[in-house]
């Protein structure tokens, strides 16, 4: 079986540093979302180790991720990026946020492609957006794990 | 004039209010180099939930500067802000106010924040550091 077919259909996963943003993104998913269910941890949390990020992935299976980088940038990129490499990571999706993307490239000196998030409605249609895209890439990457 | 702190059983006392813990232990790493005491730090959302109660926050730890970090969402957050900033519990006492996106954050509330953008930089915490030392110069004048 493929790592792609072990994802848990719908189920979002947030890690993010503050409980606004969680609780913006949790009405967001149960009022306009197409099904999807949340998971959240802090991400300082996982930085600190008090949530084992493998563990947290293999017990949820969640089938798209939400990551938030918050200051300090660099440091918290850093980390973003080892655990967007981790192997638990294959097979889902994707999504990052920021509250300032143009500060966070300037720091990490590339593209992050992170939406800003300022608690806007139009952040959250891009984070929507974002969502439906994600999931159904991750949706063709399970078909194609059932059928290939 | 670079502040001083006064050699006292009481140093001066500051608390934060943040929504981020990577932020509060850049902060309050840097207020323990300088000897500024910081007591406590509490989440933005508890307080805005009523999970702590503000007034009873302030009247416990009598700090001489609250340090505000506004997150999003910026409009709701800030004018939580003003009225925590307005409350009599916060006369006499100075103010620092943060956030990670000041453009932004002044764009939304419509006028100057006078916020300091901090994304984790040292220049960042030098500026808060300025900014809290300014503060508590302040309100010892005023004492």
């Amino acid at each position: 079986m493929s790592e792609s077919m072990k994802t848990t259909k719908g189920l979002v996963a947030l890690f993010n540093a503050s409980d606004d943003t969680i609780e913006m993104v949790y009405r967001l998913l149960t009022k306009q979302g197409d099904g999807q269910s949340l998971i959240w941890c802090h991400f300082a949390d996982l930085k600190r180790g008090i949530v084992v990020f493998e563990k947290y992935m293999e017990k949820h299976n969640p089938e798209l991720v939400i990551f938030d980088i918050s200051p300090p940038y660099d440091e918290n990129w850093t980390f973003f990026k080892t655990m967007r490499s981790n192997k638990v990571m294959k097979g889902r999706g994707t999504v990052l946020t920021t509250t300032n993307k143009l500060r966070l490239d300037e720091i990490i000196g590339e593209d992050s492609n992170a939406l800003e998030i300022v608690g806007l409605k139009t952040d959250l249609d891009l984070i929507q957006a974002a969502i439906g895209r994600e999931t159904a890439v991750a949706e063709g990457a399970r078909r194609v794990g059932q059928h290939g | 004039m670079e502040f001083q702190p006064r050699i006292s059983r009481f140093p001066p006392v500051v608390v934060l209010i943040n929504a981020n813990d990577d932020t509060v232990e850049m902060v309050k790493r840097m207020l323990d180099v300088k000897g500024i005491c910081c007591l406590t730090s509490c989440h933005f959302a508890d307080v805005k939930k009523g999970i702590i109660n503000f007034s009873d926050f302030l009247a416990k730890h009598n700090p001489a500067v609250v340090i505000f970090d506004i997150s999003p969402p910026y409009r709701e957050n800030w004018r939580f802000f003003e009225t925590m900033r307005d409350s009599l519990e916060m006369k006499s006492r100075g103010i620092v106010l943060t956030t990670t996106n000041k453009k932004r954050l002044d764009e939304i509330v419509g006028n100057n924040s006078d916020a300091i953008e901090i994304v984790g930089k040292p220049y960042d915490l030098q500026e808060i550091s300025d900014a809290i030392e300014n503060a508590l110069l302040k309100v010892e004048a005023s004492s």
